[in-house]
């Protein structure tokens, strides 16, 4: 047991506890955490940016707003569902298509009219939200895959989770749908986690729950060295969120829509930490290092800027050896690599 | 974040310091005893002084109590009599209670009675002295006195020598010593022979009379005598010399003073009865601490009425129940349906037993889930869903109280004193969770929320604890310390050992 946990602390592992008092305690000031807790406020600070999210159809607040809903949702074929207070994807609703007045989920389940108003109901009485206070209802545009990814997805969007620290993307994992996980894309519902180089944008071995594989459960097509298309702006997006927000650590999670590129979907103020176990290498050295640059490495006087941010963090991770970029330097790499 | 760190371990320090500090001072100090069932021994001693009252006359009577006797601490003392005035006076190194009453006929009965404790020894202090006049001596007594002081100055060093070996010289009951008892070798004439001795030898001595608690009906008062040396007061067995108070003997007066005194009537009679009645430590050390007026005692849950401490008890456990989830929360990994819902149930448990309280939360779980699931089609909004689920869930205990009562099973009856709003949010959380993450994901965080309520149990059943957080509230100052220390755990989780098992290269 000790000697496990003695380990775990070589591969720099970071556990909750750690987590929560050196990380996130220590950099997200509890003030700002409305600001991701609440997607309706996210989605807004963050097209008011100019940070591209996926189009808001309409919002729901109160009960009496539902008597609307066939107005409402009168054009839109296909749309999603979620609460603004929602965690882990709990109460989220796709909707692919309208067959014969039903709305058909991605998981092929039809619902009627009244089903689709219960259940907005249901998350606007908070049974979704986190305390169970009263909640809104985003209906927005619903994310069609990057062809890139169609081979490697099931039913769902997969999206990928960065996580920043200061600014600094310090790790990245490509999350993907299973059937097990329903279509959806968190971790813990079983979806498939791929750890991303930071350096290339390029997938490494992956994880379904706490088990290795290195191919889809569902498609059987392999995850491995799979090159993620618009890397370098995905890692732009996530180091910006920083400014927009003012959390220090931070889970970026960002889709890509086959039509318009990457959007950010939502941001993570307590992102959980099985992305190291995705990556098969703690979080804490990275932690660290960036903690050491913004502190004595970084020009004080002009803060260093997203690009700059982006920059170093490539440096973090070793770039695979098929396709080493030239320009980037390649630091002392210390994490585990399994068998 | 360096000094948040010093600030902390700082505050740990501070509170870890005043929480022993104050459990040692009031253990050593106040004797707050450490466990529940420990007594100490003390005596209940009564003094019955009988007479019969003359016709139409005042009564007065007086007789002599203890005054803080060495080796004894006086617990409680009571006055029992008919329709007399009492007061207690002192008088010079005594106490001296007086009961008058303007007129009375018949036999009277006066009684005294009070409790000592056995408490270490203490110095006899602050006795005035109550030099001996030089008695005018008949002319033979005065030669017998002259000769036994020069036999016992010639065999001794100094003023405790001196009246031991002028025992001796008593004890040798020759013609000297004989004419000074004249002829009554009882303790008494014994001890006046000896203080005339000690007098002429311009040596300060008192008598003392006392009696040896021990289970007696009708205990004597015994004499005993005390010597002045200069610097303190010795005692000494005028029987055989021996030097130093016995440990049972109860000092009630000092000096030549008669015992009691009856004015306004007759035949007086004066009893002792000496019994021992062991009492409960905290009792003793509650009634030391109103007598000594300390302020600490006297902010003590013992002054609160009796009920209001009984819920005291209890409130004083959860903090520690807390203590139990942090360990099982930040050190084990466990997850749990809210955070202190474990407590709660814990609580409950306290009154139902472990067993019982198992079977009851579950059966009353499960059916709530029943419920919540078939409320699910009636498509209600949350709060009225909750309502709802509230009220199943006091059918069912209610219904739970009166088949148990029906069958003679009285643990069932208990049922009462589960807390129905947080079995409501378990069951309402559950079935969010079955819907959710599966059957498995909720049935695991119910059974994490039981082991961790068991476990809570177990430690807020253990006595011992539970008693001593109650007789030193300081030792929460303590747990907080603890709380603070522990808090600061950064390391990894248990289950985190085993979730992230494929990082460890192993």
């Amino acid at each position: 047991m000790l000697s496990m946990a003695r380990r775990l602390k070589q591969a720099g592992v970071l556990g909750i506890n750690h987590r929560n008092s050196a990380y996130a305690l220590k950099y997200n000031p509890r003030k700002q955490y409305p600001l991701v807790d609440d997607k309706l406020k996210t989605k807004t600070l963050l097209s008011a940016c100019g940070v591209p999210v996926p189009k808001l159809y309409a919002r729901i607040s109160a009960e009496h707003q539902l008597k609307q809903l066939s107005q409402r949702l009168h054009n839109l074929d296909d749309f999603v569902v979620k609460p603004a207070h929602g965690a882990g994807g709990d109460g989220i609703l796709v909707i692919t298509n309208r067959i014969y007045e039903r709305f058909r989920l991605a998981n092929g389940t039809l619902l009627t009219l009244d089903d689709l108003a219960y259940h907005i109901s249901c998350l606007l009485a908070g049974s979704c939200s986190l305390g169970g206070h009263p909640d809104e209802v985003l209906i927005e545009k619903r994310v069609i895959t990057d062809d890139a990814f169609a081979s490697i997805s099931h039913e769902g969007v997969p999206d990928i989770r960065i996580i920043t620290l200061l600014g600094y993307p310090a790790m990245g994992m490509l999350r993907l749908p299973t059937r097990a996980s329903s279509g959806k894309a968190n971790l813990h519902q079983g979806a498939m986690g791929v750890g991303i180089n930071l350096c290339t944008g390029r997938t490494q071995g992956g994880v379904i729950h706490q088990e290795a594989i290195d191919y889809h459960p569902d498609t059987l097509n392999a995850t491995r060295d799979f090159k993620v298309p618009f890397w370098t702006d995905i890692l732009k997006m996530a180091a910006s969120a920083y400014e927009l927000t003012g959390l220090g650590y931070l889970g970026v999670d960002i889709v890509l829509d086959k039509d318009e590129g990457p959007l950010m979907l939502e941001l993570n103020a307590r992102p959980g930490l099985n992305i190291q176990i995705a990556n098969r290498c703690g979080l804490l050295k990275r932690f660290q290092q960036i903690e050491a640059y913004a502190e004595h490495g970084a020009d004080k006087k002009n803060a260093p800027n997203v690009l700059e941010r982006v920059a170093f963090s490539r440096t973090l991770d070793r770039p695979s050896e098929e396709d080493k970029p030239s320009e980037v330097v390649t630091p002392p790499h210390e994490c585990v690599e399994l068998p | 974040m360096k000094s948040q760190a010093k600030h902390t371990y700082s505050l740990t320090l501070l509170l870890f310091v005043v929480g022993f500090g104050l459990f040692f001072y009031r253990h050593l100090a106040l004797d707050v005893p450490l466990s529940e069932n420990k007594s100490v021994n003390s005596w209940t001693v009564e003094a019955n002084l009988k007479f019969t009252a003359e016709r139409d006359r005042p009564v007065q009577a007086r007789f002599m109590i203890p005054n803080s006797p060495a080796h004894f601490v006086i617990l409680d003392e009571y006055f029992v009599s008919q329709n007399y005035g009492v007061m207690t006076n002192l008088r010079g190194n005594n106490r001296e209670a007086v009961w008058s009453l303007r007129r009375s006929t018949g036999p009277q009965s006066l009684y005294y009675r009070a409790i000592f404790r056995e408490a270490d020894a203490q110095s006899v202090s602050n006795l005035k002295s109550s030099y001996p006049k030089k008695q005018q001596l008949p002319d033979n007594q005065k030669a017998a006195v002259e000769t036994i002081i020069k036999h016992a100055r010639a065999s001794s060093a100094d003023i405790q020598t001196f009246a031991q070996s002028t025992i001796q010289i008593l004890n040798q009951e020759d013609g000297n010593a004989k004419l000074l008892v004249e002829g009554d070798m009882s303790d008494k004439a014994r001890v006046d022979a000896l203080i005339k001795i000690l007098a002429e030898a311009k040596i300060e001595a008192m008598p003392i009379q006392g009696v040896y608690l021990k289970q007696e009906n009708r205990a004597q008062m015994k004499w005993y005598l005390t010597v002045y040396n200069g610097n303190q007061w010795l005692f000494i067995n005028p029987q055989t010399g021996v030097v130093g108070l016995p440990k049972h003997f109860l000092i009630w007066t000092y000096g030549q003073n008669t015992l009691f005194e009856v004015s306004g009537g007759q035949k007086p009679s004066f009893s002792l009865s000496v019994s021992p009645t062991p009492m409960n430590a905290l009792s003793v050390a509650k009634m030391r601490g109103l007598q000594a007026e300390s302020k600490l005692m006297r902010f003590s849950l013992l002054e609160l009425p009796v009920h209001i401490q009984e819920t005291y008890k209890i409130l004083l456990m959860i903090p520690l129940g807390a203590f139990i989830i942090l360990l099982l929360r930040n050190w084990v990994g466990l997850k749990t349906f809210g955070t202190f819902m474990p407590v709660l149930i814990a609580l409950a448990f306290r009154e139902t037993d472990l067993i019982w309280g198992i079977v009851l939360f579950s059966t009353i779980v499960a059916l709530g889930l029943l419920v919540r699931f078939y409320l699910d089609e009636l498509r209600l909004l949350l709060v009225p869903r909750l309502n709802l689920i509230l009220s199943v869930v006091i059918m069912v205990m209610l219904f739970i109280s009166v088949i148990s009562q029906n069958l003679n099973l009285s643990s069932g009856l208990s049922v009462a004193l589960f807390p129905m709003i947080i079995l409501t949010m378990t069951i309402e959380r559950m079935c969010i969770t079955w819907d959710e993450r599966g059957a498995l994901e909720a049935l695991s965080l119910g059974a994490g929320s039981l082991f961790a309520a068991v476990c809570t149990y177990l430690v807020m059943n253990i006595r011992a604890i539970s008693y001593l957080l109650f007789a030193f509230p300081e030792l929460l100052l303590v747990l907080m310390a603890v709380t603070l220390w522990f808090g600061q755990y950064k390391g990894y989780r248990l289950t985190e050992l085993f979730r992230f098992k494929a990082l460890s290269g192993a």
